[in-house]
């Protein structure tokens, strides 16, 4: 069997006849092969192409003359053959088939025909036919037209003629071709153009960018979402490369994914930046497909691109506000904690937790079992925690303070603890939340402060009491009120010089011997009297503070004395006050110190026998300050040795009188 | 003075000498006879073993830092009524005090005097 050159080789080739196939072309309007002109053979040849599914399959028609009889019958092609000077048509019956129209039916063409050919299609159709049986043409017909059969159907037909002229003037004499039904094809172009028209209007439309470039990366296709994303037109946009609107951050690895995209990779979804036309950033999620040839072979890529700046924005704002919770809880010395409302899971404990309870955040949040932190609150205190913080559950905010011992050191802290219901945006409770602050310190302070309180009020009021004492001495001594005036005056300017000196005493310090001297030395105005006095001893011996009023009292009136009616209130009298330490038996140290007084008549000196200081000498030292005291009145002056105890600790806290 | 305590032995703790002093005067003058006064824990103490007939004892609760209750504990093993003179309030004492009667500072020698009989007389019924 030869090959079918009708079918096979488009080309009108001389030797190749189609009456070889072995159909009879002489019972068709067109005639035996033999007698084609070239151009007949193609035009029968591309007719039988425009069916299209038949040249795809060759082979079907090479065998045998039924096969090639299947592929016109399949091919639905109808010859015909016009002769135009008499306007007589010849059609064969599938022509008449293709037409609708039976053999009996009059076959003078043009009529049929204009009635045939749909009204939109006639004018283009005659002018064809006018055009091809013009002598100078080429003398050829190819029209696609549509035929409205008699029963109302519409079909496409590809008509193929070829006009032979003849003659001087050369003249259209017949015309010889074929028609094929190609409504098939027709309803697909539509369908598929109705299709496209379709996928175009989803792009234009779609809220979500896409764009589609070639294989060097230039947008050939953008939708107007992208071209809004970006704030370009499209005109600006399509022909420049992706690239340029891409962020220089997001450009590497952009150009990386769409290499392995060309070399046969897999579609991808990136999350990239692009630069707007006003500068801004754009933060997306570009889905991209590649598209590829027949062989495969990468032709360029379509990105589906989603806007997400705002969303990131909306997540960057979240985890900056996250971070700076985070920085705050880590900062606080407080225990900042969030639990489940209904597990009492922990949610969140800040670092303070660590120190104050000395158990790991991690072991906490990782425990099942969220009750059992309740191990390390004192029993005592636990179903006050507990009602509490199911107060909190049912809304309330509630402060409440509890003990808990530390598992790591065994050691006690006092926790101050403020815990509130977080309520969602729906009004319900999910969590809850809380402030817990380690006020041990407080506690211990508050209690030395209570000390101190009532330190200083028994202080006080012994001061008042003896104040109401001497009051009560001096009164029985004054003979007037102004002699009680002075007197009173001056034993509460004792009072309270002693005061003064301990007021300005740091805790630890004491005040010495000498600096008790010249205080009540200098209280009393005795520069001028300098002379007469004469005091040896060592500086620096610290005296007892809970003692030092009795003593500064005593010494006091011992000046007084001395000014009044003793060495002092005269020129010819001397006052020596000498002072050392001694270590008696025991071993108390004492301090010894020896007061006489000289060149006093006698009979001044008598006066204060009986005096206030006395007693102070030889009996409340004694009492108070276990002193050892001598009083005697000389023949002239008054000889007086006191021995008391001295401070020997270097710290009494809060020493108390 | 009225001799409230005409006849009663009391004796008087108080490290303050010039209180001492005023206590014992003014006691005496309502009519008791003054054991003391003492200055410390230890000579109370000592004074409580060798006295034989002690109806009652005025407390300073603070001598020389020292918080006077082991005297008042021994007082109270004795059957000894006793009141506490005191420059401190309420919270600084034991709750096993809380019936005794206190003289806060400064109080007028009249006052503790009648503080004193009451205490006798409630003792005693």
């Amino acid at each position: 069997m030869d090959t079918s050159p009708i079918v096979g080789d488009d080309s009108p080739s001389g030797d190749a006849t189609l009456g070889r196939e072995g159909f009879d072309w002489s019972q068709t309007p067109l005639g035996a092969v033999e007698h084609w002109s070239d151009e007949l053979r193609s035009v029968v040849a591309r007719s039988i192409a425009a069916r299209g599914s038949v040249s795809a399959h060759p082979s079907r028609l090479r065998d045998s003359e039924t096969r090639l009889q299947m592929a016109l019958d399949a091919a639905a092609m109808g010859t015909f053959v016009w002769h135009v000077p008499e306007a007589r048509a010849e059609l064969d019956s599938r022509m008449l088939a293709l037409l609708g129209l039976r053999a009996s039916d009059p076959l003078s063409m043009s009529p049929a025909i204009s009635a045939l050919i749909h009204p939109d299609d006639r004018q283009r159709f005659s002018a064809a036919l006018r055009d091809a049986c013009d002598p100078r043409g080429d003398g050829l017909l190819r029209q696609d037209i549509r035929v409205v059969l008699a029963d109302g159907t519409l079909r496409w037909l590809g008509v193929n003629a070829k006009v032979q002229f003849e003659g001087s003037p050369r003249e259209a004499t017949r015309m010889s071709g074929a028609a094929v039904d190609i409504s098939e094809r027709k309803n697909l172009e539509a369908a598929l153009r109705e299709n496209t028209l379709r996928v175009q209007t989803i792009i234009s439309q779609a809220a979500t960018g896409v764009v589609e470039a070639d294989a060097s990366g230039r947008m050939t296709l953008v939708n107007r979402r992208w071209c809004e994303m970006l704030g370009y037109d499209e005109g600006e946009l399509l022909g420049m490369n992706i690239a340029a609107v891409t962020h220089p951050e997001s450009v590497d690895p952009t150009l990386e994914a769409v290499r392995r995209l060309a070399k046969g990779g897999p579609d991808f979804e990136i999350e990239k930046k692009y630069c707007r036309k006003d500068g801004s950033i754009l933060i997306a999620t570009s889905s991209v497909s590649a598209i590829r040839g027949p062989s495969g072979e990468y032709r360029g890529l379509i990105a589906i691109v989603v806007d997400i700046t705002s969303r990131k924005h909306a997540e960057e704002a979240l985890r900056q506000s996250e971070e700076r919770f985070r920085q705050f809880g880590d900062a606080s010395s407080d225990v900042l904690w969030l639990r489940d409302v209904s597990t009492y899971r922990w949610i969140y404990l800040s670092k303070a937790f660590e120190s104050i309870y000395g158990v790991p955040c991690e072991e906490l949040i990782a425990d099942e079992d969220a009750h059992r932190w309740l191990n390390i609150v004192l029993a005592e205190d636990r179903d006050a925690v507990s009602t509490a913080l199911e107060r909190v559950r049912q809304g309330a905010k509630v402060t409440f303070e509890f003990r808990i011992r530390r598992p790591n050191d065994g050691e006690v802290r006092w926790i101050h603890e403020t815990a509130f219901p977080v309520i969602d945006p729906r009004g319900a409770i999910r969590r809850i939340g809380g402030i817990g602050q380690d006020v041990s310190e407080e506690k211990h302070t508050s209690g030395r402060l209570q000390v101190l309180v009532e330190e200083l009020q028994h202080r006080t009021r012994n001061i008042v009491a003896v104040v109401r004492s001497l009051s009560n001495k001096t009164l029985e001594e004054s003979t007037t009120l102004e002699d009680f005036q002075q007197r009173f005056n001056e034993r509460l300017g004792a009072v309270s010089r002693t005061q003064g000196l301990l007021s300005r005493l740091e805790e630890g310090q004491r005040i010495t011997f000498d600096e008790l001297l010249d205080t009540e030395l200098s209280a009393h105005r005795t520069a001028n009297v300098k002379s007469q006095l004469k005091l040896q001893g060592p500086p620096g011996v610290r005296l007892r503070s809970s003692e030092l009023q009795t003593l500064a009292l005593a010494i006091h009136e011992l000046v007084t004395n001395a000014l009044k009616y003793g060495a002092l209130s005269t020129p010819a009298g001397a006052l020596s006050i000498r002072w050392h330490l001694l270590t008696d038996r025991s071993g108390v140290r004492r301090l010894y110190v020896d007061w006489r007084e000289s060149g006093v008549q006698i009979d001044d000196a008598r006066k204060q026998a009986g005096g206030y200081g006395r007693e102070l000498i030889e009996r409340a030292l004694p009492y108070q300050m276990q002193a050892e005291t001598t009083y005697e009145l000389g023949n002239d002056g008054v000889h007086c040795t006191i021995a008391v105890p001295i401070s020997t600790t270097m710290r009494r806290a809060f020493a108390a009188d | 003075m009225e001799p409230l305590l005409e006849g009663c032995k009391i004796l008087v703790v108080e490290d303050e000498y010039v209180l001492a002093m005023e206590l014992h005067s003014s006691l005496e003058s309502a009519g008791a006879t003054v054991i003391g006064p003492v200055g410390s824990i230890d000579d109370a103490l000592s004074v409580l073993e060798h006295a034989n007939e002690l109806d009652a004892a005025v407390l300073d609760v603070n001598l020389r830092g020292q918080k006077v209750f082991a005297v008042a504990d021994a007082l109270e093993e004795r059957g000894v009524p006793f009141i506490f003179t005191t420059g401190y309030g309420r919270s600084a004492f034991p709750e096993r005090y809380a019936n005794v009667p206190r003289c806060e500072k400064p109080f007028e020698a009249q006052a503790l005097a009648h503080a004193l009989q009451d205490h006798l007389k409630h003792r005693s019924h």
